[in-house]
């Protein structure tokens, strides 16, 4: 290497003699953009129409129109697109949307059966389902929703486990040194703030559950941001109390120990049972649900490996060089402790996200917590067990699934070995 | 030593009592009230019953089941809310009344409302009325017990104008008018004076130890986890029903995983670097990623089918005659077992085994190995007699660790292979909703898995004698 040595290129460098890893690696940049692009590929309204002298995008809209950007112009509203005549037509190359019901071909067709479609161009590659739904399109919008699942829950894993860790594990059970009245008047904010922040609001937290999973989920974050505020108000307020010598004589707070406690408390309920508990309780269950449900659940790896390297690190000399320097705790541990602690985040991400994808299929399998709109990979896998003959939907999303998460963990592979210091040469 | 333990099983009580209140506030916010569901479950005729005799026995069930009984030992609540309304009895009520008590802030106009309406409700049910003004008369008493259910001003107001509708219909009497305007006077005194303030300023109320929560508690330590909602029995009763065969396969699957794992393990440590490293390693890591319920079906598709290869049962835990002697019933048994078996246990292996050949790299570079291999020992010994030893101290704690991902392929497995387990009761109550089952199961497992964890802890100090838990 001609040029400044940076640890990035390193870890690439180490990473890329992994052959499977890095095979692994490029095919899941290849499933990304299947996933990003599966309105555009497999859908149900064209790629490009004139119809009644205008021009449109349809399968690009629908991007637009799901995050609720525009809406269909008044042409398009109730239009059945297969049936409809146009000028100028262009299909996307898998002509199915996921949910599209084709009652021509439907009750399980094969793919090697002869089809009722009008040409080779219509054929259902992979099939049908017991209404006509085209498989292809559906595992191709599986893939949306799996990586969607990874995503969402790791991010969620990474946000809280690395928040507890690093805190866990920077101050300790004896350096989170509170002044006496501070800790006292805590027990009387947290109800407090709790008050505020969730018992006034319960009615809002609970409509907005029962209109979607999505609002719950926000209004409760809402709710905990403002827990938050007002117990940062609170605690502003005993400000001029602590000068007092009584009270502002400090203690420690042993924070380790209670982040561990609750360590310990989400490691013991099995996640499967608690998110089929919860999916029970919750009005409207969807997949987004079991999402955040997982990410809930799933950050203590990540909150331990992350407390483990803070105790490493914590002794360090730069470490020592950043309090002589005066820096806030704040400063010491998100600018220069955690940038090393994340080694072992990134393997935990990656086995983190196989892992979540594997139980969003199993609950969507078992039809635990999935919308009749959400098309996962579970679910089409579980229609083909009311008929054992078709084995084209028992197949297909189950080498999906098992292809996704080996790649997953595959990468997960490469990288603790890219990341081993062991194996420096 | 003894200490540690002491310490141990001291820990272990607040993360018990932390899970039971999680539950707990689960199965509180659960929907649907509980007395009511019971109630038309158990009752074939719940229509026809008496409506007197059935609010009778609302009550009695409500107070069998200690609803009647506040929540939790306390409760932060606004200034605004009746620390009384607990002993209002129907649910949907008393959660509709709750609401109102959330817009108008005034917990004292809103009891006379819901008096008031009462009051109407009762008098318009012993209204005389006619034969042919009958179909007016049940609109009538409709439209009022949905007011109950009402909190929005304008419906609510609708509502009312439609009952006084009704009553002139019905022609009643001038009473009945000033019954109703009293309802409606109380309603109007709720909204147009209303202290909203007070939903912002917190109190606490103490209730004592007669709480639902303490009493769900201490009932549960004795092994009472209520009533099934739709079975007309306790939930241990259904519990221990179930219990035999996912235990018997947790064992089995724990030993079967250890068993080839250990030694699969030790050799691709032994061979490391060589193609039977690789090979090792490739087929666990396929299996690892296998999805345990694809595997499963694939098996019931094509093992158990007489279109493919009928090699196996589909279902159940056994189909033997009544005469058959105990090998007969064992190789039953054991037929029956061996597809959920594997799908229970493939998992495992890999992640067991990969432990094991980490544990015994790090065994193999440590010095008194190296001290084994100088006085000439043969590798058997090395690896099997001095190695393996401390190599196995690790793998020890993995038991409690493959303990939840055991309950939780028992729900799948059970499921599709449709054994009588607690997997496939708690994917049954999850379908229809038994909220006591699902809860009890969720704290059971919770319980098992903590004990487990309390357990490897424990023999993991006993085996390792270099470990010291005394204070430093």
């Amino acid at each position: 290497m001609s040029d400044k040595f940076s640890y990035r290129k390193y870890v690439w460098q180490q990473f890329k003699k992994n052959r499977p890893a890095i095979v692994a690696y490029y095919f899941i940049v290849v499933m990304a953009v299947v996933a990003l692009l599966s309105n555009i590929i497999a859908n149900d309204k064209p790629l490009y129409c004139q119809y009644k002298g205008n021009t449109y995008f349809p399968a690009a809209r629908e991007y637009l129109v799901d995050a609720g950007l525009v809406q269909w112009p008044s042409d398009l509203v109730n239009i059945s697109w297969k049936i409809e005549s146009y000028d100028a037509v262009l299909w996307p190359l898998i002509p199915y949307g996921p949910r599209e019901l084709d009652f021509m071909n439907d009750r399980y067709k094969s793919p090697f059966d002869v089809q009722d479609v009008a040409s080779q161009r219509w054929h259902h590659w992979l099939g049908t389902d017991e209404q006509g739904r085209d498989v292809l399109s559906g595992v191709i919008h599986g893939t949306q929703t799996a990586f969607m699942v990874g995503i969402v829950s790791v991010s969620i894993t990474l946000f809280i486990g690395i928040i507890l860790g690093a805190i866990a594990g920077f101050y300790g059970d004896h350096e989170l040194q509170i002044s006496r009245v501070r800790f006292w008047s805590n027990f009387i904010f947290l109800p407090i703030a709790f008050f505020y922040g969730f018992q006034v609001r319960s009615y809002a937290i609970s409509d907005a559950f029962g209109a979607s999973a999505f609002d719950g989920f926000a209004q409760m974050f809402f709710s905990f941001f403002l827990f938050l505020v007002v117990l940062a108000i609170l605690n502003f307020l005993l400000w001029p109390l602590k000068k007092i010598s009584f009270l502002g004589k400090k203690v420690a707070l042993p924070i380790d120990l209670l982040i561990n406690r609750v360590i310990e408390v989400v490691v013991s309920v099995p996640g499967l049972i608690l998110i089929m508990a919860v999916v029970a309780v919750i009005a409207k269950p969807s997949i987004f649900v079991v999402m955040v449900l997982i990410g809930l659940m799933g950050w203590t790896g990540i909150a331990r490996f992350v407390r483990a390297e803070m105790l490493r690190v914590k002794k360090m000399e730069f470490m020592e060089a950043a309090k002589a320097f005066g820096y806030s705790d704040f400063r010491s541990i998100v600018k220069h402790a955690l940038p090393n602690c994340l080694t072992p985040v990134f393997i935990a991400a990656a086995f983190g996200i196989a892992g979540a994808i594997l139980t969003e299929s199993t609950l969507s399998f078992l039809g635990i917590g999935v919308a009749p709109e959400d098309v996962t990979w579970g679910s089409l896998l579980s229609a083909g067990r009311s008929n054992q003959h078709a084995h084209w939907l028992i197949l297909t999303p189950g080498i999906a699934i098992f292809i996704v998460v080996t790649f997953f963990n595959l990468v997960g592979e490469g990288l603790t070995d890219a990341l081993d210091p062991r194996q420096k040469k | 030593m003894l200490q540690y333990i002491l310490k141990r099983i001291l820990v272990f009580v607040p993360t018990l009592l932390v899970i039971s209140l999680l539950t707990f506030t689960l199965s509180v916010h659960s929907p649907g009230d509980p007395v009511e569901i019971i109630m038309n479950a158990s009752s074939e005729s719940g229509q026809d019953a008496d409506k007197i005799a059935k609010k009778d026995e609302y009550q009695k069930m409500r107070h069998k089941l200690n609803l009647d009984l506040p929540v939790f030992y306390f409760s932060v609540s606004a200034l605004s809310e009746s620390d009384t309304l607990y002993k209002i009895p129907e649910k949907l009520q008393r959660e509709n009344l709750a609401r109102l008590v959330d817009h108008y802030g005034n917990w004292d106009k809103v009891s006379v409302y819901y008096q008031s309406l009462q009051h109407f409700e009762n008098y318009a049910a012993h209204l005389k009325v006619s034969d042919s003004l009958q179909d007016h008369w049940i609109a009538l008493q409709q439209i009022t017990s949905e007011l109950y259910f009402k909190s929005d001003a304008a419906i609510i107001e609708n509502r009312l104008s439609e009952v006084e509708k009704q009553l002139l219909l019905i022609g009643a009497s001038t009473g009945a008018g000033s019954e109703i305007s009293k309802v409606k006077q109380s309603f109007h005194t709720m909204v147009t004076q209303p202290t909203a303030w007070k939903n912002y300023f917190p109190t606490v109320h103490w209730y004592g130890f007669e709480t639902q929560y303490h009493l769900w508690l201490s009932k549960m330590l004795v092994g009472d986890f209520g009533l099934s909602y739709y079975k007309q029995q306790p939930v241990i009763t259904m519990i221990l029903e179930r219990i035999g065969p996912t235990f018997m396969f947790s064992i089995l699957s724990i030993i079967i995983a250890f068993a080839v794992s250990i030694p699969v393990g030790m050799n691709s440590a032994i061979h490391k670097g060589t193609k039977k490293d690789t090979f090792i390693t490739i087929l666990l890591f396929v299996l690892y990623s296998l999805p345990s319920f694809w595997i499963a079906t694939l098996f019931i598709n094509y093992f158990t089918n007489s279109e493919y290869l009928d090699w196996f049962p589909v279902k159940g835990l056994q189909n033997y005659a009544d005469g058959a002697d105990f090998v007969e019933r064992t190789l039953n048994y054991a037929h029956h077992m061996v597809l959920p078996l594997f799908c229970y246990v493939y998992s495992s292996f890999a992640f067991i085994s990969r432990q094991m050949r980490g544990s015994m790299l790090q065994t193999l570079s440590q010095d008194y190995i190296r001290t084994a291999w100088a006085k000439g020992l043969a590798p058997k010994q090395v690896y099997w007699k001095h190695a393996i030893r401390n190599s196995l101290l690790p793998i020890i704690t993995l038991v409690a660790s493959i303990f939840p991902s055991l309950i939780a392929g028992s729900i799948v497995i059970e499921s599709l292979f449709t054994l009588p387990g607690l997997g496939m009761l708690a994917y049954e109550a999850e379908v229809i909703k038994d909220f006591p089952v699902i809860f009890t199961i969720m704290l059971l497992s919770a319980v098992f898995t903590l004990i487990g964890y309390l357990v490897s802890d424990i023999l993991y100090a006993l085996v390792d004698p270099r470990i010291s838990y005394s204070k430093k």
